[in-house]
């Protein structure tokens, strides 16, 4: 904290520099999609490497038990203090 | 595309009544970007489309599109902790497991937006913030054609805006103003734009008890005797507790309308008019003593008195508490645990959405339910009559009560042969450290605005944002682009490919 009143002080004795254009490019939505096709991607190399070491049939085996229990009982909506979940539209 | 969905009271939320998936021709799934793929997912069914699924959507989204992407928003195991839903407090780690099911079924790649959020698959996931701020923020600012503000004030530098909830960090403004006057020997002014459930606290905290800001050579010292509405307050306050009607039922909704015709019970609530905290009988230890004194200044906090209940409280909670422990915001006042069970509507697990508040809950729950608001007043917080309480959580509520206010048991009652079964007391509301303040602080609430106002404000230099439980910090992102100086605590590293020099 005692660092915090040391930053307002120069804060409050100063302006702030205009942002880069770098700066400037890195907060918006054009920046941000960026970042999103950067993160989303996966190598060959790990594409592989989860089909080999059967992490994409423990995938597969993960969403079957999810839809065969979706389908046998409302075991998810009991979650929510026990109310069913009503199907009625929106 | 459009697809149908329901709202669930539960959850206070809506979920799809169709398989999304299902939806989108085999021919266009190529790649998917789900946004909350946990939310999406949670109640899939392929068959509740028309009652039999193809082959290729039962599987669902990772096995029909080549490549999917899950960007986690929300940490729904604090967000159902925290508003007390469901009625076991195994609910919140069961939805996370849940969630770690169909996020490693549905999605090749996951994207948490920050590292506040729950892990449910660690091999798929990255930590990034996809999220930008509007075009606006990053344009010039424009000279401004009408003063902001109707008065002729001068602007602080200093700003602030988002949700008046003490998840704010607001506990935290108020130290650094302490530490600030330590070195400066006064306050720094600040603005503060927004509205919230704990305004009336916050506004307490910077202002001292009246809640109203008065200038300093007119500070009333501490022996005066209180306005007249402050006794009101405090005679409501031991009316509520002397009553032999639980405390559970007064603050349920059903009692909400027989609290009126409850009969008060043994403990005088009338107090001595001309100074009540010094003729309570008892002599309760602390806040009296000090406040004759009338000579400590201390900072400011939202914790209320420290009670022997305090341990005992918390060894309750941790021994009801699963495994989901880890998500809970840490605490060691005993009443804002409890609190916290009971639901406050305050907190870091929603969505961001700065600079709009909702001030009226605590206006409802005042005319609504007075023990209610008398909780929200003890412990600095307010609490929504829209909650849900679980029955637990009362429970512990009123053995604190009864084990550490009856420390306060009037001398005259001692003398009495029949005794009622639970403790009768004569009330003194914990003097909150706020009451203390002799120097309001230079601090002006300005209402609900949004952010974009300050861009044209150059004045407003520097944006102070000391919360540390938010998922995305858009509002100093926001301030960043708008060319403003950013002081924020310095573990919250605002997750953008590079460091931004501010």
């Amino acid at each position: 904290m005692d660092d915090c009143v040391v930053k307002l002080q120069y804060a409050l004795a100063n302006t702030p520099e205009p942002l880069s254009e770098s700066g400037k490019r890195i907060l918006s939505w054009d920046g941000a999609t960026d970042r999103l096709y950067e993160q989303s991607s996966i190598t060959v190399r790990d594409a592989e490497e989860r089909r080999d070491s059967g992490m994409d049939e423990a995938d597969m085996k993960a969403a079957k038990f999810h839809v065969d229990t979706a389908k046998r009982s409302h075991f998810v909506s009991g979650l929510f203090s026990g109310k069913s979940f009503s199907g009625s539209k929106a | 595309m459009f697809w149908d969905g329901a709202y669930n009271d539960s959850f206070g939320s809506i979920f799809p009544t169709v398989d999304i998936c299902s939806l989108i021709p085999k021919a266009e799934a190529d790649v998917a970007i789900l946004e909350e793929p946990e939310h999406l997912n949670w109640f899939r069914n392929p068959a509740s489309n028309s009652g039999t699924a193809e082959d290729v959507d039962i599987l669902g989204w990772a096995h029909k599109f080549n490549h999917v992407v899950g960007i986690l928003h929300t940490n729904y195991g604090a967000y159902i902790r925290q508003y007390s839903m469901g009625t076991s407090f195994v609910t919140a780690p069961a939805l996370n497991a849940l969630s770690t099911l169909v996020v490693r079924a549905y999605c090749h790649k996951v994207i948490r937006l920050s590292d506040t959020l729950t892990s449910f698959v660690p091999s798929k996931e990255v930590t990034s913030n996809v999220h930008g701020v509007r075009s606006e923020f990053l344009d010039p600012a424009e000279k401004r054609k009408a003063p902001p503000t109707p008065t002729k004030e001068k602007l602080a530098p200093v700003y602030f805006i988002g949700k008046l909830i003490w998840a704010k960090g607001f506990d935290k403004v108020l130290e650094l103003q302490e530490k600030y006057r330590c070195k400066t020997d006064e306050y720094f002014a600040m603005d503060v734009y927004g509205g919230g459930s704990d305004e009336k606290a916050i506004r307490r905290a910077f202002f001292g008890r009246s809640g109203q800001p008065h200038s300093e050579e007119s500070a009333l010292p501490t022996d005066v005797i209180e306005s007249s509405d402050h006794l009101e307050d405090d005679r409501r306050a031991a009316d509520i507790f002397s009553r032999h009607v639980s405390l559970r039922l007064q603050v349920s909704e059903d009692s909400a309308s027989n609290s009126a015709e409850a009969e008060p019970a043994v403990g005088d609530a009338n107090a001595d008019a001309s100074n009540p905290e010094l003729t309570s009988p008892g002599d309760p230890p602390g806040a009296v003593n000090s406040e004759k004194e009338g000579k400590f200044d201390a900072p400011a906090s939202d914790t209320a008195e420290a009670e022997p209940a305090v341990a005992e409280a918390q060894a309750v909670t941790d021994s009801t508490e699963s495994e989901g422990k880890g998500d809970d915001e840490a605490s060691t006042d005993a009443v804002n645990l409890v609190l916290d069970a009971l639901g406050v509507p305050s907190g870091a697990a929603t969505s961001e959405s700065e600079g709009k508040g909702d001030g009226d809950d605590e206006a409802k729950s005042d005319t609504r339910n007075p023990a209610l608001a008398l909780l929200g007043d003890l412990s600095g917080r307010a609490i929504s009559t829209g909650a849900e309480t679980a029955d637990a959580a009362m429970k512990l509520v009123e053995s604190v009560m009864e084990a550490g206010l009856g420390t306060f048991k009037a001398k005259d009652d001692q003398t009495t042969e029949t005794k009622p079964k639970t403790h009768s007391f004569k009330f003194v509301p914990p003097l909150a450290t706020f009451k203390w303040r002799r120097t309001p602080i230079p601090a002006r609430f300005l209402g609900v605005e949004d952010h974009i106002l300050v861009r044209d404000i150059p004045e407003h230099k520097i944006f102070l944002n000391m919360s540390t439980t938010e998922v995305l910090c858009t509002t100093s992102a926001e301030a960043l682009a708008m060319g403003k100086f950013l002081i924020v605590p310095r573990h919250r590293k605002l997750k953008f490919a590079g460091n931004i020099p501010c």
